[in-house]
């Protein structure tokens, strides 16, 4: 887990996809913990890496949107991680 | 005139699971091991150069060129850390420090102490080669790898089984080493039928989690049987796989590529043997194509008609790879160095492949962050 600082200091580009639309360029899913976690290609042809959510099955050409999610899991007395997440529209 | 660089001694601990080995054991028995076979000691060496990635995180020690320093009787000592590249990488800077004449003798060690810790904290400590954004997206290597195999994999029309033939192969290579990791036969059929891991990549197609250590004696010197670095080179992409223009090829390896072999002024068909980085199956199908042994997307389909088995045309990781022979990450690239001067000085034993000129390895940290390539040759060859 991050510290509060690096948390705070992250914050100016955190969320700098959030509402943006792209598509999905490659995906994996993790087996130990089953989720998925794809490639997007936003219009500009920018790329990130982000966990594809709310979906059940994923194709390459799929295409989503960036949305607010809570990032991992945090302890009680550690901040709780919000980030850009993406979900299929 | 250019300075040659000449292996004087090669040495390879046991790769495993090794619970009665620590840190400092490996260091030793493979440092002691090179120079033995060089026929050195530490107190004719100038410099010892540790190539390593965990130390820290897994064993609670970071200040290893020291502690080989110590260790081994040798006053000069520094650690190279390039995640997975680091044993490559290290090599690369031996060689350096002989160039600029601030060495004449150089002890490179590759070390690796993996297995003390729990599979899931070993992997959280592998992702400190990745970038933040793929660390806050909850990836793992086999997640990242596996964004490669899928793409590589819907592009080229490839099956989950073309990609599998690389542990195969690698396994079967592994059974004639006796210090490999995994010494036992697997058909495509269980590589297929293994559990899952990050798809498209199951257990099979990944490396595993291993100790060792291993170390070369490099110097301006070789005898008659001495074997020659012709060639080394590093480059260096993006940290983070999405800023890469390609997820089917490691550009890193493609530059490094073309770099070592005008170094060493020799043509990729004139390679003999190589020993390339298959931490996962799909890596060594790229590394295939991106080294310029086949076009690209034609990898898998070469390597199934056998051109890269041991008695193919181009026998590939005859050492086991890094899915058989083991993956202690620091010593890996070491390894390949060790295992082409075993091949060309004709002392592979059992998997010795006949009339072996030259060798090509190829040592990758990350997902291609960093690739650090390496040609040697016999002596006189040039």
């Amino acid at each position: 887990m991050r510290s509060t600082v690096q948390i705070w200091r992250d914050k100016q580009k955190r969320y700098r996809y959030l509402g943006e639309i792209g598509k999905v360029v490659s995906f994996t899913r993790i087996v130990d913990g089953n989720y998925y976690v794809g490639i997007i290609e936003m219009n500009g042809k920018k790329r990130t890496v982000g966990e594809l959510v709310d979906m059940r099955e994923v194709k390459i050409g799929n295409k989503v949107e960036g949305v607010l999610r809570r990032l991992g899991k945090s302890e009680k007395n550690e901040v709780i991680e919000y980030g850009v997440k993406w979900k299929k529209i | 005139m250019k300075k040659r660089i000449f292996v004087n001694g090669v040495y390879q601990t046991k790769f495993g699971e090794l619970w009665d080995k620590s840190l400092e054991d490996l260091i030793i028995e493979a440092g002691e091991g090179a120079m033995e076979d060089a026929g050195v000691k530490g107190k004719d060496i100038d410099l010892v150069v540790v190539g390593n990635k965990l130390g820290g995180k897994l064993s609670g020690q970071d200040h290893l060129g020291c502690l080989a320093g110590e260790l081994l009787n040798i006053d000069r000592g520094i650690r190279i850390e390039a995640a997975c590249a680091s044993g490559g990488v290290a090599v690369h800077q031996g060689i350096g420090a002989i160039k600029a004449g601030k060495a004449e003798k150089v002890l490179v060690i590759g070390v690796e102490k993996m297995t003390d810790k729990k599979n899931g904290e070993v992997a959280e400590a592998l992702m400190g080669a990745a970038s933040e954004e793929e660390r806050q997206a909850s990836l793992n290597f086999a997640g990242l790898y596996g964004l490669m195999a899928r793409k590589y994999m819907d592009k080229f029309k490839a099956r989950r089984k073309d990609l599998g033939l690389v542990a195969v192969k690698n396994h079967e290579n592994a059974c004639l080493n006796e210090k490999a990791h995994f010494r036992m036969k697997i058909n495509i059929e269980k590589v297929v039928q293994g559990v899952m891991v990050a798809e498209p990549l199951g257990l099979f197609d990944c490396s595993p989690i291993s100790d060792g250590g291993a170390a070369v004696v490099l110097s301006g010197e070789g005898g008659k049987n001495s074997v020659e670095v012709l060639g080394s080179q590093i480059t260096v992409d993006t940290l983070g796989l999405a800023e890469r223009k390609s997820l089917v090829e490691l550009k890193a390896t493609k530059e490094a590529g073309k770099r070592v072999y005008k170094e060493a002024g020799i043509s990729t068909e004139e390679v003999d043997i190589a020993e390339v980085h298959d931490c996962f199956s799909i890596a060594e199908i790229m590394a295939y194509e991106d080294l310029g042994f086949c076009e690209k997307g034609e990898g898998f389909k070469d390597l199934k008609k056998g051109r890269f088995n041991r008695k193919g045309k181009l026998p590939v990781n005859l050492s086991g790879g890094l899915k058989a022979c083991g993956h202690p990450v620091g010593a890996t690239g070491v390894k390949q160095i060790v295992e082409l001067v075993k091949q060309l000085s004709g002392k592979a034993g059992e998997r010795q492949v006949k009339g072996v000129k030259i060798g090509l390895a190829q040592n990758v940290g990350g997902t291609g962050g960093t690739v650090v390539i390496h040609i040697l040759g016999k002596k006189g060859r040039i």
